[in-house]
């Protein structure tokens, strides 16, 4: 799994809720085995979402002070059955890059399919799929961060439970089976009543810590998604750090497969 | 003359009135953008014509986007404007796009004025006809072209376009001050066309495209219609020497492949044509690898690997008919969006190089900076002849007579009607016609293209504005 437009995945799926049932068992099992049930059952706390679309505004800054913006539109569809989600980003600014857009096939048990408009040249452009672990349009996120994850492309070790700003949490360590990703680990504190992820530290190949991520400002959709109205990424190495915004977000809003093809690629605006 | 002026103005007021009431919903709430480029060439010799070192060129292009009825129709609008400083030729303007596009559920209908990309490689895209070059604006520029375009997205068979295209457009040539140009202007006001074609020729192309594994992506496409890369004919008149452009009738079968696995991709674009002069093919295949990540940065490398050939060989149009081309390009992947290419193309043939290096940058947020080098490394020195005689001798054997664009025997209807009136000792003579028939030869000559352009290295810096 890889990159781009998983932005969104990252904002839609992998902060998901529900009151519903499916606490994890209380009977004996490994850290290994509950880890997975946790991130399993935040997963399916997420099905059913249909499609949704929204606005997205990126904000790069150094120690300082915000140095550059992005804005960008987004639509998501979930797969059908056995099927990974399919998703549409469109650059608004900055203004060189307007009308740049990416067409993300997810997949489960392989690589996601990845297409890449260019309005200058009329030209689509297939992305290869090994540059994971590289940054997203200069911001701390990378392609696999934006790429949110799907359970099957990590192993699970349960660590402990901890409190996180007042909530309880879940801490689960996750080991991307992947080569080419840019992690050796990644820490996440996912709270106890919804299952949204609060906040994740990210470890590099040398296994020390690199990044930091931290959800805030849930809002509640369909009485069912929780989304996280900001996403913060700070890189602990270089002290620069990346905010996500999400707006205007929407769901069921009518979108079908025929939204999420070449043509519709090119016609984004 | 009042009367008439007022009867004009009443009649356009006439026409606009339903006019305005039709497009109302089209210019009500649409968005404008636009960018200026404002761009500096520098030539690091005179042109071989007498030609200027510097040009200074502005550059406006704006586009206005409309969607109505829930964004299943929508109006886009995209005027082009040049100014250039010295070349008359390339200060034009061209509607690059005025297209109305109506979204069905699995299918989309395009009518007006666009521009189409088809294609996978990068140094040449051989199977890219819908639209015609505009060269005065660089290689890769494309003129509009009128068209009503049908797509049919058959959900796993991939998608089916079917073009109608609406009259034909004429390639844009340098003129007698531009640089970059052929040793003889070429005439853009007196092209010529065979007895099939013409430039209000309705012309037809289909592509399909399909993925056909995961890693596999296909195309193919056929064109009918006048091909987009005209022959040339010599206008025979000494006093002002030109290349005539002849554009014929070509039906066209393509194909395009392009392999991604892991870093690799492998590229593939071949065609056979059927033209009114003579049948061919021609093909790009290319292998790229992507370092990601050089030596633990941010940057990704590609390397780009490809063969350009052509069936023609040596009478094939253009410099790219057994070319080797060699390329690096280095994503910074940083906030500028900082990209290189380095490039250069090589003839294991005649050993010509040309290298070229491009690089942009976004600067503040709304500016950009882009540059351009191309340097001519080597070049084959063409053998010209001295005489009248020699030179038409030699220049019988070229594809300028063979391919039988200018008629054998108008050649020598002129020869005998210049000795009639110089003499026989014209013929013989390096004076006179030599200087224009020697430049005629230079453009004949296979393995010597690179002369063409041979004080022609140059650096070009755009700073581009977007509002």
């Amino acid at each position: 799994m890889t990159r781009l437009t998983r932005i969104s995945m990252y904002l839609m799926t992998l902060l998901s809720a529900v009151l519903a049932s499916a606490a994890i068992p209380a009977y004996a099992e490994t850290p290994e085995e509950k880890g997975y049930a946790i991130f399993a059952e935040a997963e399916r706390r997420n099905e059913g979402f249909g499609d949704n679309q929204g606005d997205m505004l990126m904000i790069l800054k150094n120690k300082r002070e915000s140095t550059s913006q992005r804005e960008m539109k987004i639509q998501a569809l979930e797969g059908a059955k056995g099927e990974g989600d399919k998703t549409l980003m469109v650059f608004l600014s900055p203004k060189d890059q307007k009308g740049t857009a990416l067409l993300t096939y997810q997949h489960d048990e392989r690589d996601d399919d990845q297409w890449l408009y260019l309005p200058a040249l009329k030209r689509v452009k297939k992305i290869a799929s090994s540059k994971k672990s590289g940054p997203f349009m200069g911001s701390e996120f990378s392609f696999e961060d934006i790429g949110g994850q799907a359970l099957e492309e990590y192993t699970y070790k349960y660590l402990r439970d901890e409190q996180y700003e007042g909530q309880d949490c879940f801490v689960v360590e996750s080991f991307p089976k992947d080569k080419n990703s840019g992690y050796t680990k990644v820490v996440t504190w996912i709270d106890k009543q919804h299952y949204r992820t609060l906040k994740a530290d990210f470890f590099d190949r040398k296994n020390s810590h690199l990044k930091t991520l931290v959800a805030r400002n849930f809002n509640l959709y369909l009485e069912k998604f929780w989304r996280p109205a900001e996403l913060e990424m700070v890189n602990l190495q270089t002290g620069r750090s990346t905010v996500l915004q999400q707006n205007n977000l929407a769901f069921k809003t009518g979108l079908t497969e025929a939204d999420f093809n070449k043509n519709s690629l090119q016609r984004a605006k | 003359m009042q009367a008439f002026r007022l009867l004009c103005a009443l009649l356009l007021l006439a026409f606009c009135a339903p006019l305005y009431a039709f497009l109302e919903p089209l210019l009500d709430d649409g968005d404008w953008s636009a960018e200026t480029g404002f761009e500096y060439r520098y030539f690091d010799d005179p042109g071989e014509f007498g030609q200027e070192q510097h040009a200074l060129s502005l550059r406006f292009q704006g586009e206005y986007v409309s969607q109505w009825n829930d964004e299943s129709d929508s109006m886009t609008f995209v005027p082009f404007v040049r100014l250039d400083e010295q070349d008359e030729n390339r200060s034009h303007a061209d509607i690059r796009e005025l297209l109305w596009v109506h979204v069905g559920d699995n299918w989309e209908l395009r009518s007006g004025v666009t521009r189409v990309f088809w294609g996978r490689t990068e140094f040449n895209n051989v199977v890219d006809v819908v639209n015609q070059t505009d060269l005065v604006d660089g290689d890769e520029e494309k003129l509009g072209q009128p068209m009503v375009n049908l797509s049919v997205v058959g959900d796993d068979w991939g998608i089916f376009d079917f073009y109608w295209l609406i009259g034909f457009r004429e390639r844009t040539f340098p003129g007698p001050d531009g640089r970059l140009r052929l040793p003889l202007v070429v005439d853009t006001d007196n092209a010529e066309y065979s007895t099939d074609t013409g430039p209000e020729d309705m012309d037809f192309a289909f592509r399909w495209q399909t993925t056909v594994t995961d890693e596999l992506e296909m195309a193919l496409s056929i064109f009918s219609g006048v091909d987009r890369e005209p022959a040339y004919t010599f206008n025979f008149d000494f006093s002002d020497p030109m290349l005539i452009p002849y554009y014929s009738h070509i039906d066209q079968l393509g194909v395009e492949l392009e392999y991604l696995h892991e870093g690799w991709a492998f590229k593939l674009e071949g065609i056979t044509v059927q033209s009114e002069i003579e049948d061919y093919q021609s093909s790009v295949t290319g292998v790229e690898y992507t370092f990601s990540g050089l030596f633990g940065s941010d940057i990704d490398m590609t390397w780009i690997t490809e063969y350009l050939w052509d069936s023609r060989d040596e009478s094939a149009p253009g410099f790219l008919e057994r070319d080797l081309g060699m390329g690096a390009r280095f994503a910074f992947n940083d906030e500028t969006d900082t990209t290189f290419l380095a490039g250069m193309l090589w003839d294991p043939e005649t050993d010509e190089k040309v290298a070229s290096f491009e690089g942009e940058r976004r600067i503040f947020s709304d500016f950009k900076i882009k540059v351009l080098a191309r340097v001519m490394m080597e070049r084959g020195e063409p053998e010209l002849d001295d005489s009248t005689l020699e030179i038409l001798a030699d220049l019988a054997d070229s594809p300028l007579l063979d391919n039988g664009l200018v008629d054998r025997q108008f050649v020598i209807d002129w020869l005998i009607d210049l000795i009639q009136e110089e003499g026989i000792d014209i013929i013989f003579e390096n004076e006179g016609f030599v200087p224009a028939l020697q430049q005629l030869q230079r453009l004949s000559s296979a393995d010597t293209k690179l002369s063409l352009v041979e004080s022609d290295d140059y650096v070009q810096i755009e700073l581009i504005y977007f509002y």
